[in-house]
């Protein structure tokens, strides 16, 4: 069972509340279907001190899998997720969005995982220790076609078109002088003293460290309630979109076994609509930047700070949200 | 259900591996890390889209299998081996299911780990 108990800190939080985990339903033959579900009570609150309940849920399901080339690196898969956050109250909802996309995907994937040399013993008990991983990469292309709406429906989207994930994995140890996302995290880690590697080195990080890169390319048919025709412009529109995503070690929390440690980690996205009509511009509508930056345990504390607006939000503010989870 | 035991060497294998992969501190010891959700690991970025957390939790569930395989000489439970490559990505989808699953806990994947993989002197 997974409880999230959550603290209130100040008239802007809101706090992470119980996820309710269905995706272990493989032992229920009558839902397999929910295999991948989650669904996550929230507490949601925008810019003024009204709060309003509702539900965040994520969807990821890979429905067929098959390789055209037999490598073990080369995939081909059919996938739908979907995800997207229900409020009471939709005017106070920050994340007015529901997105669901059914994908044709091709990854490639390099995990890094050099070959076990012969001198060490296999499965012995301290060959794990002895692995030095190499530089890892996974790379993905899709053809989509989804619908994205607010929580009401009204306001709906029928997309189609190409995306794009890349994600490059450089080990622990490594200093990555280049990676400059990095350099927040870098000057936390030594202003606290924080020693994330054996090697006592606090320069930036690859890992996850590293963003990853998340781009669609896609065609977009509105229709219902949509916010661009109400300015007179109800015509399918191209649109482009930037995800990137990154998390990295900064300080712990006690010390030895016991240690908490905890992440800064932080998710952008950013939508733009191509040669958009004037009006549609003055509206704002033509451009969405989004922004979560968190602080987070390895215990299950989150702090957040989140930034922007999704397409459908109806105002482009700012939240608070501080919840701590565990699991019993 | 198995308990998140130590001397089970699919279990002392998961937390080592995540450990080496850079998904959790190298201090964490094997019992705090048994109830560890995956909203606690590095990999876990609040507000990532869907689609991406599950690209991320592919890759490492393909890391995660190359050293089960590779560094643990750990082999698919009851496969064939004409039938290995199709082991391979139900192991490797059962995995980054439970990688992208915010509740799980590390001990959860530690017992699908070993429903998956029979690791050298196992004997549970």
């Amino acid at each position: 069972m997974f409880i999230t108990l959550s603290i209130t800190l100040s008239s802007i939080v809101v706090p992470a509340p119980p996820v309710v985990d269905v995706s272990d339903s493989r032992d229920i033959p009558a839902f397999p279907l929910f295999k991948g579900l989650e669904i996550q009570p929230v507490v949601l609150q925008g810019d003024d001190s009204d709060q309003t309940l509702g539900l965040r849920y994520t969807y990821t399901k890979s429905l067929a899998r098959f390789s055209l080339t037999g490598s073990e690196s080369k995939d081909f898969d059919l996938a739908f997720d979907s995800s997207g956050t229900i409020a009471v109250e939709r005017a106070l909802n920050p994340e007015d969005l529901i997105e669901a996309k059914l994908a044709i995907r091709y990854t490639f994937t390099d995990t890094g995982v050099p070959k076990r040399p012969e001198r060490y013993a296999p499965g012995g008990d301290d060959t794990l220790d002895r692995l030095a991983l190499k530089p890892g990469v996974r790379l993905s292309g899709r053809v989509f076609a989804g619908h994205e709406s607010d929580q009401s429906f009204l306001e709906r989207h029928t997309t189609f078109g190409l995306g794009g994930f890349a994600k490059y994995q450089i080990p622990e140890d490594r200093v990555i002088w280049w990676n400059i996302f990095d350099y927040p995290a870098t000057a936390l880690r030594w202003l606290t003293g924080y020693d994330v590697r054996s090697t006592g080195q606090t320069g930036p990080m690859g890992l996850d460290a590293l963003p990853s890169v998340g781009v669609d390319l896609e065609r977009i048919a509105p229709s219902g309630d949509d916010p661009r025709a109400d300015i007179g412009d109800g015509s399918d529109f191209t649109r482009a979109s930037l995800r990137l995503a990154l998390s990295s070690p900064v300080f712990d929390i006690g010390g030895g076994d016991e240690s908490d440690e905890v992440s800064l980690t932080a998710a952008w996205r950013y939508y733009a609509e191509f040669d958009a009509d004037q009006a549609v511009k003055d509206a704002g509508l033509d451009k969405y930047n989004f922004l979560v930056v968190s602080l987070k345990s390895r215990s299950g504390f989150v702090v957040s700070y989140t930034n922007g607006q999704l397409p459908f939000d109806e105002d482009d503010g700012e939240s608070f949200q501080v919840g701590w989870s565990h699991s019993f | 259900m198995s308990n998140w035991t130590q001397n089970n060497r699919a279990h002392e294998a998961t937390w080592k591996t995540l450990r080496v992969l850079g998904l959790l501190g190298k201090k964490v010891s094997f019992d705090v890390a048994g109830p560890t959700t995956m909203q606690g690991l590095r990999m876990w970025i609040p507000g990532e889209s869907a689609a991406d957390r599950a690209e991320r939790a592919a890759f490492y569930a393909a890391q995660m299998d190359d050293v089960f395989t590779e560094w643990a000489s750990a082999v698919y439970e009851e496969v064939p081996a004409k039938k290995e490559a199709a082991a391979r990505k139900t192991a490797r989808q059962a995995m980054a299911d439970a990688l992208s699953s915010k509740a799980k806990t590390i001990s959860q994947l530690g017992v699908r780990v070993d429903e998956l993989y029979k690791f050298p002197s196992e004997t549970t």
